[in-house]
């Protein structure tokens, strides 16, 4: 099952989460207009609040008829009956498989879909240990936009036709997991028009939604050549790729541990060239975050993507060098960057 | 035939319907002990299941279903099935399963109020408050077992006899 991208992407993915919803909130979503239908990226059931969406729209709440609305009492409200039976749906009715996904905070839907959970913390140790009492769920629909993928891919590409390691960065709903996934996919099949033969790709997938995957299968198109490690924490992953699966690239999201740092490093140093996430605005917000300083230190990586929601999810702000140089057409060829530019305005 | 030969058929064949009457309720007895014992092994499966695999429930529920065997077990895996087709939980899940089987288990409806008890908090909490809720119902099952057994030997004993006296009795008066 691939994800479909645009409107018809969007209109899927809130087809494929409303089963888990109670029957007022997914009437009210399947009545809402079409144009802000197509546009939502999160839906929002809070106990004994009304019900929100957020998107480009902005952050309405949605009435019970399924008209938009700024006006929080004109709006369906949910109770915390149906925020605890619209868990228990997406967990299976087994809460107790979902005992780590509890404990992180979120659960991964068929389809990529990330639910994150809020409600009464257990703390055991000074850790979170668990979430009792579910009282919210953000429900983000994974919906696969136009990245531009190949326009980036095409500045990625070294001589050779290898893959410079790169990370892509930007604030959150900015598209990271989005242009991830849709290099992983072209890097595994190969572009030819690029230079870029198929090549083997490890993803670790710590959080199910590079691969949406189900029951350790992707249900995104990860490419005919990637090999996925589904729900692994990264670090722990990308050992067990780079030792066992003899990746070229390897791929995983949303680094931020300082065990992540020294996993990126042990694979660079191996000789894998690796594809990766981390939040921030900027590059120099990147490296104000202490746990990252090691890739810093040590140029772990070649190319930085940063992203931004300035003209929708996804949009290339620049693609720099190590060294912050804008790289879009001085280390990358040119005749690929048109052709792949052309394709994606296609 | 004659009258009387007519009269003898007819005596026999009483003799031999309330005798038959009488080893059934016996064999209904005897039925209704083993499904008990049936879904103690259940509850015990499901608990492993649970407990150390964090086995999904549908799945759980059909592996301990297998396991058990006969009505019993095809009572779990209805309400699996009917689980995996995303009804409103194990608990809506078992009630309907059980309606379903009405007719075909042996056990009375109290035998199955802790398996009810069981089914409204089955997969609504984590492995620790899940474990306690199998362990209890499981004791519960095979304290269940254990006091209907002697009763039931009694009472499968007594339905053989009166079924074969009554028939007995009720021949010798039509004749």
């Amino acid at each position: 099952m691939g994800a479909v991208e645009g409107e018809s992407g969007a209109q899927a993915a809130l087809s494929s989460v409303t089963r888990y919803l109670p029957d007022a909130v997914c009437r009210a979503l399947c009545a809402l207009p079409g144009e802000t239908r197509n546009k939502i990226e999160e839906i929002r059931l809070r106990a004994d609040q009304p019900l929100g969406i957020t998107g480009a729209m902005g952050e309405p709440f949605v009435t019970a008829r399924g008209l938009p609305t700024g006006d929080p009492a004109a709006a369906l409200r949910v109770d915390r009956a149906a925020v605890t039976a619209t868990l228990e749906r997406m967990a299976g009715f087994s809460l107790y498989a979902l005992e780590e996904e509890l404990r992180q905070g979120f659960l991964t839907l068929p389809g990529g879909h990330r639910v994150g959970l809020v409600g009464h913390a257990l703390v055991r140790g000074g850790h979170l240990h668990a979430l009792k009492w579910v009282a919210g769920l953000n429900i983000r629909l994974a919906v696969a936009r136009a990245s531009g993928a190949e326009a980036v891919l095409a500045r990625l590409v070294d001589g050779a036709g290898g893959i410079a390691s790169t990370l892509i960065v930007s604030p959150p709903r900015a598209g990271k997991t989005t242009l991830l996934r849709e290099l992983v996919r072209l890097v595994s099949a190969g572009v030819p028009s690029l230079g870029v033969a198929g090549q083997t790709v490890g993803v670790v997938d710590e959080r199910s939604e590079l691969g949406g995957a189900s029951e350790g299968v992707a249900t995104l198109p990860l490419g005919p050549r990637t090999d996925l490690l589904d729900a692994c924490p990264k670090a722990e992953g990308l050992f067990v790729l780079v030792r066992a699966l003899g990746p070229r690239v390897v791929a995983t999201d949303e680094l931020g541990r300082a065990e992540d740092a020294v996993a990126v490093l042990e694979a660079v140093h191996a000789g894998v060239r690796v594809l990766a996430t981390a939040h921030a605005r900027d590059l120099e917000e990147l490296r104000a975050r202490p746990s990252l300083s090691p890739l810093w230190v040590n140029g772990a990586f070649d190319r930085f993507v940063v992203l931004s929601r300035r003209r929708g999810p996804g949009t290339v702000e620049a693609v720099l060098d190590g060294l912050g140089r804008d790289v879009s057409v001085a280390h990358a060829s040119r005749a690929a960057v048109r052709a792949a530019a052309g394709r994606d305005a296609s | 035939m004659t009258g009387g030969g007519l009269r003898l058929g007819g005596a026999a064949l009483l003799a031999a319907a309330c005798a038959a009457g009488g080893f059934e309720g016996s064999a209904r007895a005897r039925r209704r002990v083993a499904e008990v014992r049936g879904l103690a092994a259940a509850v015990a499966v499901l608990q492993t299941e649970v407990a150390f695999a964090a086995t999904p429930l549908p799945d759980a529920l059909r592996r301990a279903g297998r396991a058990a065997g006969g009505e019993v077990g095809d009572l779990l895996v209805q309400a699996a099935a009917l689980l995996g087709r995303g009804t409103d939980g194990a608990e809506a899940a078992w009630r309907d399963a059980v309606t379903a089987a009405r007719g075909r288990l042996s056990l009375r409806p109290s035998d199955l109020d802790g398996m009810a008890e069981l089914a409204a908090s089955l997969g609504r909490s984590d492995r620790e408050d899940q474990t306690r809720h199998l362990a209890r119902a499981a004791a519960r099952l095979q304290a269940l077992a254990e006091g209907i057994e002697p009763e039931m030997e009694r009472s499968a004993r007594l339905m053989r006899s009166l079924g074969v006296l009554g028939g007995l009795a009720a021949a010798v008066l039509v004749l």
